[in-house]
């Protein structure tokens, strides 16, 4: 399997890029052009146009650079292409988003974006079959269909080498040595994403709960929505199927919601995620040449480095869609100020937590049991959501223990409700500060499991981290001091939004205090980003 | 609820666009003075960080004669003044003080030493280290290389255009690096936290664990290891060869290395700096990558040199053992140890005016042939 390094994708994929810049003004000019506001964004088409051919002298660099495809054949499917245009078959404003959403895609890799495409088309007509069937066996068996060939893609795509791999260790230890053959796969970027929103999809249509969609251009755009399509949020039909059939109008606070959401992103990854990874990179390539010292401060720069990459990516792909029309959910909600390890699931990957207790811990049983089929349900439901972040044991691990911390969540609830004392001792707001520690804990200690390559670097680390280990501070080309203000915003960050004080501000806010917030955003963007960019962490998710 | 809708008004969202465009020419102003005219080197901050820890040095010991040794990143963690900070004699003893700085040629010792004269720092005695890897490169690093450039103050580029093959270039990039706050290679200077928090008008004294993870009082960075593995040292021999050994097989000193040598023996001799020239110590085996042709040529360098300007040389080349590299050119804690302890006796030896050196000292660290370092 090939994980997609930061080198091998292109840069038009990474939001934190200018090539993304260029492309979404491209995007969202003719997209408004298209509902007929052309004239009023045109200043901005011209500008990313030019832009565009400052970047990219090359026209369709897409096309061109698949060697399968020459321009004869480039300029039949630029055509055929254009027929449901022009037959009336889809609204203008959905065909530019798919087209420019498939260019999205292709521009990382052609062949795969076929493989999203025709594993979508089945998927649309297994719904189509099942809408129209009324005997159970028969739907039951089209979903059955749709989840084999979703969770098969994902299987031969992202697990098969894992499991061939983890095979032949364990045959290995009855004595039987012969080697397991190694696939050579390319690792599809989002396909977790993408293939948890299909089954949901038909998961719904089979249940009653969603409308099939009959338009196969809106459940294509539905799979392939560019600015979630990598790394989530992980969308649900029955919220982003109805936003297409409604009659889109341009609205400047949706553009200002959307900007907001945008810098705020950006400036999260390249201002301190990026920044925090040079601390915490070196510890992970070599443990053991560290200082204890070195390696808490690398996991404290990790835990804002995965938080503010994800939530990051989270926040530019719900802005882009908030400036495109579209609304998406949620994905992080101040996830460091949990009081207890079940909060910080309802406020970390917010759409893959509903997801799985939707679609997995509600199915496998829930809380109706005894305690002990409620572990049971909460241990498989995270060793699938450890499962889901990556072909490798540590990933089941950290899920495993993900539900370990909320089995004794559990325990210690119902052991507290015999202890009405200490109940209200945890509610004072020292409780409240110590149990928001003591997750935090948690949780630092769970992204030992989640960084380390494999289980030896993880008691390294655990070890170096517990037991004083005498070696070198990291050396980087960030000052020590960023990793204190680093913690220092994203802490007064998380209380301002917390405690109510970011929305008192922002309705004082003049169109003066904005644009220069707005100015000092970018400014300091500009100022802070390290030299390179680097690839979302959750691109290989 | 009224200034919420009153900021979703078309005419709000023009005025928040104006208010943009000027925060950001506002604030790119600012940056562009405050990074010229406010924040000193801001672009240089190792060579801020360890001229403050050198002017803390002279505050404290005012009465104490400076000697200054200025080299690469091989005398940044190779020599470790505040070993024998206690051993020599009170009163008129020296403040010995490690200016060493990562990849510092001739040119940047040059550029230093003219920087810290102008500042009325002036080192009675000057070691010069001798790079002697790159003593064949035709341009500068620094002025090939544009994350290096942008260090330069603006009153030294016409020292920087008597280097280069193209001024021009070396103009354009250093500009754009002094009024684009998204110039990307500008973003080393950038990424220290320090500077960009004096930008913003913050002083703060240098935090005691910010300091030590780079630099101890003397200059010596402490972070680094007091040993290294076999292999550890195997895997940074390799890329030490890898960037050196293909560039050595028609070596010669270059034209702008003489000069260099020369600018900066001239500037000691103008101002009264005696002078004196350091080849730091390299492993058996990185010795042996230079060819025999390589080593001629470095030796009737250094031979010329101190013969026209009447000078001494420290060569500490073969004094430490493969144990004391990191690798091959760069020595462990354990090596940097060993060599400052020999250094200083040589060090005092040189010394003109009499040794203010310990007795006891001298005897039990001027010894040469015995090893330091146990057996692995």
């Amino acid at each position: 399997m090939t994980l997609p390094e930061a080198g091998n994708i292109p840069q038009r994929v990474l939001f934190n890029s200018a090539e993304f810049l260029v492309f979404f003004l491209i995007v969202f000019a003719c997209y408004w052009a298209s509902v007929g506001l052309g004239v009023r964004f045109l200043p901005v088409l011209l500008a990313a146009a030019a832009a565009y051919f400052y970047y990219h002298p090359a026209v369709l660099p897409v096309l061109t650079g698949v060697p399968w495809i020459d321009a004869s054949l480039a300029a039949l499917i630029a055509a055929a292409l254009l027929v449901p245009l022009l037959a009336g078959w889809v609204k203008p404003r959905v065909w530019w988003l798919l087209l420019a959403s498939y260019y999205f895609y292709m521009s990382w890799n052609a062949k795969l974006a076929a493989v999203v495409a025709g594993s979508s088309l089945v998927d649309y007509f297994i719904a189509m079959g099942m809408a129209r069937s009324s005997e159970a066996g028969r739907r039951k068996a089209l979903l059955v269909g749709s989840m084999v060939m979703n969770l098969g893609l994902l299987f031969y795509f992202k697990y098969v080498n894992f499991f061939l791999a983890s095979l032949h260790e364990m045959l290995a230890r009855f004595g039987y040595t012969r080697a397991m053959p190694v696939l050579d796969v390319m690792l599809p970027i989002g396909i977790s994403f993408y293939t948890f929103e299909a089954i949901s999809y038909t998961v719904d249509v089979y249940r009653g709960r969603a409308q099939v969609e009959k338009n196969p251009f809106h459940f294509l755009l539905f799979i392939t929505f560019f600015p979630r399509m990598i790394a989530g949020p992980i969308i649900r039909a029955t919220n982003f199927l109805p936003q297409l059939k409604r009659n889109m109008r341009f609205s400047w606070l949706r553009f200002d919601l959307g900007m907001q959401y945008v810098l705020m992103g950006l400036f999260k990854k390249m201002a301190i995620a990026d920044r925090m990874a040079y601390l915490s990179d070196p510890i992970f390539a070599e443990p053991t040449k560290y200082d204890t010292g070195a390696v808490w401060v690398a996991m404290i720069a990790y835990s804002l480095q995965i938080y503010c990459d994800f939530s990051g990516y989270s926040d530019v792909a719900i802005g882009t869609a908030h400036m495109l029309g579209f609304k998406l959910p949620v994905n992080f909600n101040m996830p460091y100020m949990a009081k207890n390890i079940t909060e910080f699931w309802r406020r970390w990957h917010i759409s893959l937590s509903t997801w799985l207790r939707d679609y997995v811990f509600i199915q496998l049983g829930g809380s109706r049991g005894t305690l002990l089929k409620t572990a049971y349900t909460l241990l498989m439901t995270f060793a699938l959501c450890g499962l889901w972040h990556g072909a490798k044991w540590t990933f089941v691990a950290w899920g495993v223990m993900q539900g370990v911390f909320s089995i004794a969540q559990r325990l210690f609830n119902d052991f507290n409700k015999s202890r009405p004392a200490l109940k209200s001792l945890l509610e004072t707001q020292a409780g409240v500060v110590a149990r928001v520690a003591v997750t935090y804990f948690a949780v630092l200690c769970s992204w030992v499991v989640f960084r380390s390559q494999d289980f030896g670097m993880v008691w390294t680390v655990f070890g170096q981290m517990f037991h004083y280990h005498k070696g070198v501070m990291v050396r980087t080309p960030i000052g020590p001091l960023s990793l204190v203000f680093a913690v220092v915003l994203v802490l007064a960050a998380h209380l301002a939004v917390e405690g109510g004080l970011w929305k008192k501000m922002a309705a004082r806010f003049g169109p003066m205090a904005w644009g220069f917030s707005y100015a000092l955003v970018v400014v300091l963007i500009g100022i802070l980003m390290p030299e390179e960019a680097k690839a979302f962490i959750y691109f290989q998710f | 609820m009224q200034a919420e809708r009153q900021h979703q008004s078309p005419a709000s969202k023009v005025a928040t666009l104006r208010w943009f465009v000027i925060s950001v020419v506002v604030l790119m102003a600012y940056w562009l003075v405050a990074t010229n005219f406010v924040v000193r080197d801001f672009f240089d901050p190792q060579f801020s960080l360890k001229y403050e820890l050198l002017r803390k040095s002279i505050a404290e010991n005012p009465a104490r004669p400076l000697w200054l040794v200025i080299g690469s990143s091989r005398v940044d963690q190779g020599l470790r003044p505040g070993l024998i900070e206690n051993k020599t004699q009170t009163g008129e003893s020296p403040l010995i003080f490690n200016f060493g700085m990562s990849g510092c040629d001739l040119f940047r010792e040059y550029i230093c030493l003219k920087r810290l004269l102008k500042d009325g720092i002036k080192p009675k005695r000057l070691g010069i280290e001798i790079l002697t890897p790159i003593l064949n490169v035709e341009e500068s690093d620094f002025i090939q290389s544009p994350s290096l450039l942008v260090r330069a103050r603006w009153d030294e580029l016409e020292d920087y255009r008597r280097y280069t093959s193209f001024p021009a270039e070396m103009m354009g990039n250093w500009s754009e690096s002094r009024i684009d706050p998204f110039y990307k290679w500008g973003w080393k200077a950038k990424g220290q936290t320090l500077p960009v928090l004096r930008i913003f008008g913050l002083s703060p004294a240098l935090p005691k664990f910010g300091t030590s993870l780079y630099w101890d009082r003397w200059g010596w960075m402490p972070a680094i290891p007091d040993s290294v593995s076999h292999e550890k040292y195997l895997e940074g021999f390799g890329k030490a060869r890898e960037n050196f050994e293909a560039k050595w097989k028609d070596f010669k000193v270059t034209k702008p290395r003489e000069r260099a040598m020369g600018d900066l023996l001239d500037l000691c001799k103008a101002s009264g700096i005696e002078a004196y020239l350091l080849r730091m110590p390299e492993s058996p085996d990185f010795q042996q990558l230079y060819p025999a042709q390589a080593d001629a040529a470095i030796d009737a360098f250094l031979d010329r040199t101190t013969k026209k300007y009447g000078i001494k040389i420290i060569n500490a080349r073969t004094w430490i053992e493969m144990e004391g590299f990191q690798d091959g050119h760069h020595l462990t804690a354990k090596g940097a140890e060993k060599f400052t302890r020999r250094f200083t006796v040589e060090l005092f030896k040189t010394e003109k005016h009499g040794s203010f050196i310990n007795r006891q000292f001298r005897d039990t660290y001027g010894r040469t042939s015995q090893s330091d370092f146990a057996t692995r």
